[in-house]
């Protein structure tokens, strides 16, 4: 009934989908479509099919995700001009728990997603070349489009993904929309503890 | 008493929809089970052109189509309904009227033999059917069969692709364009690739609307009709939209000439994880170079082997990247959170009460019947009604088209409308996005009202309707007066709800899951979907 426009399942296949490489490429397309081929080549890998290979299944979609997504960069967006004020130690514990909040939703769900087909619609480069937008549709097996947008950004390691937008919807902007309600109308502190809590919550991690 | 008795009306139209639905679920459940191999595609349209079509049908100018062929309907799961099975003499048949109806007249009863049925509609109309065709491809008993049932069967030679029927159909409405255009030769090679693969029969029947001896069109009753292989119907309506969208649009088209077979726009690229090859590194280094030197878009995949040249010329014209630098840095630079004070929401009280009452509503009623819906109607069943729905919803997106001058969109709409209404029997299936990647392009009176610069006012989350604000709540009111349903049963609004309850609960069904994921990953789920839908709603209209 609420239907922000199928974001939320969307934002599941966008997280796993999101993996670029560290590969030396310049090209971004590329390296989007390899990782999404090796995220879903492990879904529908038929060795690792079924419930008793789903914690072997998860851990390597998973490395490869970590690997690609920089869930620092997107933590440290997320809590905007909070994240200065924060401590390392603190830095540290909110990246490790946004990660996880986020890990665990999308791998929920590209599970649930692994037969969607992906477009590719093209991709933009700054004139300096130091961040890129590639554009994707994510048909799924309803037979939705779903438009996700890769936010890049070049570092040292290579190319990497900043910030996922599902349907027009940017996941930094939006969590840090709900982070500084939280902050605001209580305290960062309440903010971790909600966190945590929906970390617990979780059934991905042990 | 009143209230009582529209209060019943609903509720029967509503219960009747939905059986009739269900019944087609179950069908196409059933074809499931039964397996494929029959379902491919012996499927039978009638179609009836009675008044309305002929406006409509305006191609895709630009865009080079895939080969041609119909039969394996990938989403055939309705098709085992609609097939004459081992021996049903006529099975059963999808009725389909455009003369407003869209669709209205479906009705599906597959596993009883009985002849095809005509569905009355309103009088004034409805358009005399003086002079049918039936037209069969392929072989097999089915074909032969159900054609036999209506009028004398016939073979069609065999390589003749059965989308031709529908090509002949536009010869009817357009009979005079056909000398002027050029023929296309990618046009018969992806005809004749089409032969090749066609192996399955399929049907289609076909109702003109005038009698009119045509040696031209598809004719009278018994003539047979033989479309030719170099048949360029197509091009004859492509020059037709040319005149109409005149202007740029041809040069679109020419370009897309030249480039031939292969130039799909990006936005058709469909990439197949199955099959995909890796990118070879010639190629990615060529768009390497492209980006750099022009610090543009590039597009599309090698799956479509277009020169990039190309690609980036028609993607740079079709949508809306982000186009400045400024703005990857404003959004890097934008650390003041300040993203969210862009929703005013002074009823932020109401609002959240609201949205306490959606959620129960969903918890306590929409999602236990959804959920019991869908253990009825099996997935494919219920996408397949959702694309009924969203085919018989054309016109609002046509129209919202126009208004906002994307008349390349209209006509991609319409385009759609009618592969899918034809092909895609009655909008059940989505021909035009599987086989031709052919994708809609929605739009709706918010974003018409947002184009013409109107902001959107206070964020209201309404009960039943969800997350909305006064922009687009207005806009959804718009869109009523172009909902078919309207149009079709003026006098019958509790029908029209209740065929509207069906629709959403439909989508529902579609849709558990949803909500219940929001509600996990979200530290406050009111900021969540209030800043979901702005960005949302803000991205379609930038669109």
């Amino acid at each position: 009934m609420k239907k922000p426009g199928r974001v939320i399942p969307v934002l599941l296949i966008t997280l796993i989908l999101s993996g670029i490489s560290y590969a030396a490429s310049v090209e971004l397309t590329p390296r989007v479509r390899s990782t999404i081929d090796s995220a879903l080549a492990i879904l529908n890998e038929s060795a690792l099919a079924g419930e008793s290979h789903a914690v072997e299944r998860r851990a390597r979609v998973l490395a490869l995700i970590e690997e690609t997504i920089d869930f620092k960069e997107m933590s440290r967006r997320s809590l905007g001009i909070h994240w200065r004020k924060r401590t390392e130690a603190e830095k540290q514990e909110f990246v490790g728990l946004f990660s996880a909040l986020l890990e665990a939703s999308y791998m929920d769900q590209i599970e649930t997603n692994f037969d969607a087909r992906v477009l590719y619609k093209g991709e933009k480069l700054n004139k300096k070349r130091t961040r890129g937008l590639v554009r994707t549709v994510v048909v799924t097996r309803k037979d939705t489009e779903v438009p996700i947008d890769y936010r890049m950004m070049k570092k040292a390691g290579g190319w990497v993904a900043y910030d996922i937008v599902i349907e027009g919807v940017s996941l930094v902007s939006n969590y840090r929309t709900q982070f500084n309600q939280i902050i605001h109308k209580s305290s960062y502190a309440d903010l971790i503890k909600n966190l945590r809590e929906k970390v617990k919550k979780s059934t991905i991690r042990p | 008493m009143r209230i009582r008795e529209r209060y019943d009306r609903c509720l029967l139209a509503f219960v009747l929809v939905t059986a009739l639905f269900i019944g087609a679920g179950a069908v196409a459940w059933a074809g499931d089970l039964h397996g494929s191999s029959f379902l491919v595609a012996d499927s039978m349209v009638i179609y009836n052109t009675g008044g309305g079509l002929g406006e409509g049908y305006v191609g895709r100018p630009h865009v080079k189509k895939a080969p041609r062929n119909v039969e394996p309907f990938d989403e055939s799961f309705l098709g085992d309904g609609y097939s004459s099975g081992e021996q049903n003499s006529s099975a059963s048949t999808v009725i389909n009227s455009t003369n407003g109806g869209l669709g209205e007249g479906y009705v599906g009863r597959p596993h009883k033999k009985r002849a095809p049925r005509q569905i009355a509609f309103p009088e004034k109309k409805a358009a005399p059917i003086k002079s049918t065709v039936i037209y069969t491809t392929g072989e097999g008993p089915a074909g032969a069969a159900s054609a036999g049932a209506i009028g004398e069967g016939w073979k069609p030679a065999e390589n003749d692709p059965s989308l031709d029927a529908i090509k002949a159909f536009m010869h009817r409405i357009f009979p005079g364009l056909k000398k002027g255009e050029p023929a296309k030769p990618a046009e018969s090679a992806g005809q004749e690739k089409s032969t090749a693969e066609s192996k399955s029969p399929s049907t289609v029947i076909y109702n003109t609307d005038t009698a009119q001896p045509d040696a031209a069109s598809a004719g009278a009753v018994g003539k047979r009709w033989q479309p030719s292989t170099d048949d360029h119907s197509f091009d004859s309506i492509k020059a037709f939209i040319h005149k109409i969208f005149s202007g740029d649009e041809k040069a679109e088209a020419a370009k897309s000439e030249q480039s031939g077979e292969q130039s799909a726009s990006p936005s058709t690229v469909i990439y197949n994880t199955d099959t995909a090859q890796p990118e070879t590194d010639e190629l990615s280094e060529r768009r390497g170079r492209r980006s750099l030197e022009s610090g543009t878009i590039v597009g599309g995949s090698e799956d479509v082997m277009v020169p990039a040249e190309d690609v980036v010329e028609t993607e740079l014209g079709e949508d809306d990247f982000l186009d400045s630098e400024d703005e990857f840095d404003d959004e890097f630079n934008d650390e003041t959170g300040t993203d969210d004070q862009a929703v005013a929401d002074p009823l932020e009280g109401f609002n959240r009460a609201m949205f306490v009452v959606n959620d129960r509503l969903y918890f306590w009623f929409l999602r236990p019947v959804a959920s019991g819906y869908s253990r009825v109607v099996p997935e494919p069943g219920r996408v397949a009604v959702r694309r009924f729905f969203t085919n018989a919803f054309m016109p609002i997106r046509f129209a919202n088209n126009v208004l906002q001058f994307k008349f390349k969109y209209a006509g991609i709409e319409l385009e759609r409308f009618v592969i899918n209404t034809t092909v895609g029997v009655a909008g059940f299936m989505d021909p035009a996005k599987s086989r031709w990647n052919i994708l809609p392009h929605a739009e709706d009176f918010g974003q018409t009202l947002g184009f013409y610069g109107m902001g959107p006012g206070l964020y209201i989350n309404l009960p039943f309707f969800g997350p909305s604000n006064i922009r687009d709540a207005l806009g959804m009111v718009g869109d009523l007066f172009l909902s078919p349903t309207a149009y079709i049963l003026p006098n019958d609004r509790e029908i029209v709800v209740g065929i509207s309850a069906y629709n959403k609960l439909n989508e529902v069904s579609l849709d558990i899951g949803l909500y219940e994921d929001i509600k996990r990953d979200a530290l406050d789920p009111y900021i969540f979907i209030r800043n979901a839908y702005h960005q949302h709603r803000e991205s379609l209209i930038k669109e």
